[in-house]
């Protein structure tokens, strides 16, 4: 019954994603096939959720096993039926879809890729039963995430008082948090008819798969298979995010939005110069920066202005280079204002008209702006000496270094920047405000970068690929 | 003799002594009670004398025992072995060289109440202050102490021993914990086996991040490089076959720290596994929780018929937000806050909590509930209650 509920729960958000995601592509299919699965899992899922949210507090739609299904059912039909009567089929496409290909490696190599991916599956299997037949344990798994998706079960609506306050946990102010993973887990059970902590939990480790893919996917158009394998070893070998993908948190779930939104605008970059086939990957990028305010409070202040920026220069550079029309440009402009106002203007609202704070579970007002001792040597020990992510920010920062000018003046830049500004603007946060106690006490900290890791893995891939072209050209 | 045979030699050579200065350890035994360990000098105790057992001391007022080392060789640790007749707090003293002659450090160590000789063994190089050498120590007890000091045995171990600890240290896995979600801390090296085995133990753990080993080695080969590039002005093919050798070392500790840390998820599972899955129900512990989980497991069902139950817990945190999520919509009222009209109490792991004669539950002997009856007991002072 769990695994049917699972089934149920995981299928239909993500063929609604998939239409959704290939109704973008229109006619011409830009993605790998399984890449375009993972990319409808991950949009469809947080879609599907927004729309529950927007029928539950709009028109009182609960949050019952019909509540959810009846809408998520007559959007798929309507979408199925737009793609059968406009889209062309697969054999009238005007260019093939892309298909996965391998090249041929040595032996060694092959035996190299078998031991690290059954390792990899190892790691993952013991993940999954840590994720779904443990109790729960972590805070704000009982505190916030899976306390608010049990709320939303029992009381078959959005409620924002969890009736106890916990003064040592401090739940309160977790309701100005997007209700998106909870009502997620919400829908899981509502489909299974009762809450189960496994079946709520087990979405985590697919949004952790999804990561993966889509990091093995932009390396695999950028780069070709074998640094796409590179990436997505260096991203599966992180410790700390492998954690995130068998804990029920909400940072991987931030980190493949954060990647989708940032990484298709660089891949409309790179293309746009050579290949029409670009544009679609800018509609993603829209529809996944409109997702992902809805995922936690941070990237309102935290991503989304970084990310207008790099879309204003990239557009902005297009268009000065004219490989982009007025037209393109003013789409592209109406896809991201369009999909971040649909989602923005109910969201916000919504916390406005209910006092919800903007920060994360705490107002952002009343922080104040001073030195805060210790915070560089506590970054740097987490970054650098500790055991979440190997070695990815040496590597990053030396290639940083060392290919500054293809980091900086590349299409790499929509990357880069983003990932540059974010990073800059959390340490900013930690040196001078009283948030440093999450440098401090290593709460905050590296979850905050956990959300551009991704990122930085395609970053580094990158720049160790150029790296590698170099000498062999020297 | 080729010149590398002659590398080979010298190195060997070189290597020598350390190969023949095996660990040492200095014992002083009280048990012999003819020939007591070195010239002690007591200040302040009431008895301090020599019995078969050992040395025996009992006091009422604050005094100390101290002699002066003549170590030949450097100490790292130190294990005492004792019996004490209540528990109490000794303190470890030295004179650390350089420092005021008067001046010792003092190390408050904590004795169990034991009959039995037991060992505490105590890793003293991780504190900053704490002298390898040092010219003097003294053991120092606190009024009312009344401990046999058997042996006190110092250890130092030599730069191989050091390694190979190091070595084994690097596969001393952390528990699942809290934290775990925030950051996780890596391989730690040590360098004596008191150490080691207590890595985790501590907040932060004891030890250095092994990081700083490849950050070491990549630096020195990267400057070798850079000297032999710039210096030599080597072609380009020769530094490029170094830099791949280089890159080749740099991805061999990244999947020696991927092995290290992967295993560390499967050593969680592994805890899990044992105390956990594979336990008979009133066996189940969950990691630092016990049988929390399993306790509320097997009231949940008497919890489903209450709006509010009383909630007590050794603390609020982390059991109150748990047993408010696994029970909801049943909901724990904090301690002391509306409890008057809540009929049934949920008790974990409050052995000071009891039933009176008046079928009251009593905490440090007073009333606080009106009368009942403990419907389920998982075991003492975990049970749930009801009133009439």
């Amino acid at each position: 019954m769990l695994a049917a509920a699972f089934l149920i729960g995981i299928s239909l958000p993500t063929a609604i994603g998939w239409l959704i995601v290939r109704t973008m592509e229109g006619g011409t299919p830009v993605l790998f096939r399984t890449e375009r699965w993972a990319l409808g899992f991950v949009l469809g899922t947080t879609a599907t959720m927004f729309l529950a949210f927007v029928l539950n507090v709009t028109f009182g739609v609960p949050f019952t096993r019909w509540g959810f299904l009846l809408p998520q059912i007559i959007i798929l039909a309507g979408l199925a039926l737009f793609q059968w009567k406009y889209l062309p089929s697969a054999s009238r496409l005007p260019l093939p879809a892309p298909q996965l290909t391998l090249p041929h490696f040595s032996l060694l190599i092959k035996s190299l890729i078998a031991i690290l991916s059954i390792w990899f599956l190892l790691k993952l299997a013991a993940g999954a039963v840590l994720l779904t037949a443990t109790p729960v344990y972590q805070d704000d798994v009982f505190n916030n995430w899976n306390m608010r998706g049990k709320l939303f079960f029992v009381h078959q609506e959005l409620v924002l008082d969890i009736p106890l306050g916990n003064e040592t946990t401090a739940a309160e102010g977790v309701s100005s948090y997007p209700p998106a993973l909870p009502l997620m887990k919400t829908f899981l059970a509502t489909v299974a008819g009762r809450w189960d902590d496994g079946l709520v939990n087990s979405i985590h480790i697919l949004w952790y798969l999804a990561t993966l893919v889509l990091v093995f996917s932009l390396l695999r158009r950028l780069l070709g298979a074998g640094w796409a394998l590179v990436g997505t070893y260096i991203l599966a070998s992180l410790p700390l995010f492998l954690m995130h993908g068998i804990v029920p948190y909400a940072d991987a779930f931030v980190a493949v939005h954060v990647l989708a939104a940032v990484g298709y605008l660089f891949t409309m970059l790179q293309l746009h110069q050579t290949n029409a086939r670009a544009l679609p990957f800018l509609r993603f990028s829209a529809l996944a920066t409109g997702l992902l305010l809805f995922t936690k409070n941070e990237t309102l202040l935290l991503h989304l202005p970084p990310l207008l920026l790099v879309l204003a220069c990239a557009i902005g550079y297009l268009r000065w280079r004219g490989t982009m029309s007025a037209k393109d440009v003013l789409c592209a402009l109406a896809w991201y204002a369009g999909c971040i106002a649909v989602i923005a203007i109910p969201w916000l609202l919504f916390k406005w008209s209910h006092g919800l704070p903007f920060g994360n579970a705490k107002p952002i007002g009343g922080l104040m702006l001073a030195w805060q001792e210790n915070v560089l040597l506590s970054i740097a020990i987490n970054t650098f000496l500790e055991g979440n992510w190997l070695f990815l920010f040496p590597l990053l920062f030396c290639l940083l270094a060392v290919r500054r000018r293809r980091a900086l003046a590349s299409p790499l830049l929509v990357c880069t920047a983003f990932f540059l500004m974010v990073y800059a603007g959390q340490i900013a946060l930690f040196l001078f405000t009283g948030l440093s106690t999450e440098v401090l006490r290593q709460t905050g900290y590296a979850r905050g970068l956990l959300q551009i890791v991704p990122l930085a893995v395609v970053i580094a891939t990158a720049l160790l690929a150029d790296t590698v072209d170099a000498i062999k050209k020297d | 003799m080729t010149t590398r045979s002659r590398t080979i030699v010298l190195l060997a050579l070189l290597l020598l002594p350390f190969s023949v200065s095996a660990k040492q350890e200095t014992v002083w035994s009280f048990v012999d009670s003819v020939n007591p360990p070195g010239d002690w000098e007591g200040k302040g105790l009431d008895s301090a004398q020599m019995t078969d057992v050992g040395l025996l001391v009992q006091t009422e007022h604050e005094g100390q025992l101290a002699r002066d080392t003549k170590w030949a060789h450097g100490v790292d640790t130190l294990r005492v072995t004792y019996a004490s007749e209540t528990p109490t707090t000794m303190q470890f003293r030295w004179h650390a060289r350089g420092t005021p002659p008067s001046h010792m450090v003092v190390l408050p160590v904590g004795l169990e109440q034991t009959s039995i000789p037991l060992t505490l063994d105590l890793d003293l190089t991780q504190f900053d202050q704490w002298d390898r050498h040092t010219p003097r120590v003294a053991l120092a007890f606190e009024p009312g102490a009344t401990v046999v000091v058997r042996a006190l045995a110092f250890t130092g171990y030599n730069v191989f021993e050091k390694a190979r600890t190091a070595w084994s240290s690097l596969w001393e896995f952390d528990d699942l914990r809290a934290y775990s979600i925030n950051f996780l801390w890596g391989p730690q090296m040590t360098y004596n086996p008191i150490a080691r085995a207590e890595i985790f133990r501590h907040f932060p753990p004891l030890g250095n991040s092994f990081n700083w080993v490849a950050y070491a080695v990549l630096a020195v080969l990267l400057a070798v490089l850079f000297v032999r590039y710039c210096l030599a002005h080597r072609n380009m093919g020769a530094v490029r076959r170094e830099i791949a050798a280089i890159c080749a070392i740099f991805a061999v500790f990244w999947v020696f720290l991927d092995v290290r840390m992967g295993l560390e998820i499967m050593k969680y599972l592994r805890d899990d596994y044992v105390a956990y899955f594979s336990q008979p129900p009133e066996r189940k512990e969950f990691r630092d929780r016990g049988h929390f989980h399993t306790f509320v497991g097997s009231v949940d069902p008497l919890l489903k018929a209450e709006r509010r139950y009383v909630f007590l817990a050794p603390s609020a945190w982390p059991f109150l937000g748990l047993i408010r999520y696994l029970t909801y919509p049943s909901l724990p009222t904090m301690p002391g806050e509306g409890q008057k009209d809540v009929r049934t109490w949920v008790v974990f792991e409050r052995p000071d909590i009891a039933v009176n004669a008046d079928g009251r539950l009593t905490e440090d002997g007073n009333p606080i509930s009106l009368p009942g009856e403990v419907i389920h007991e998982f075991e003492p002072g975990t049970f749930l209650f009801r009133t009439n």
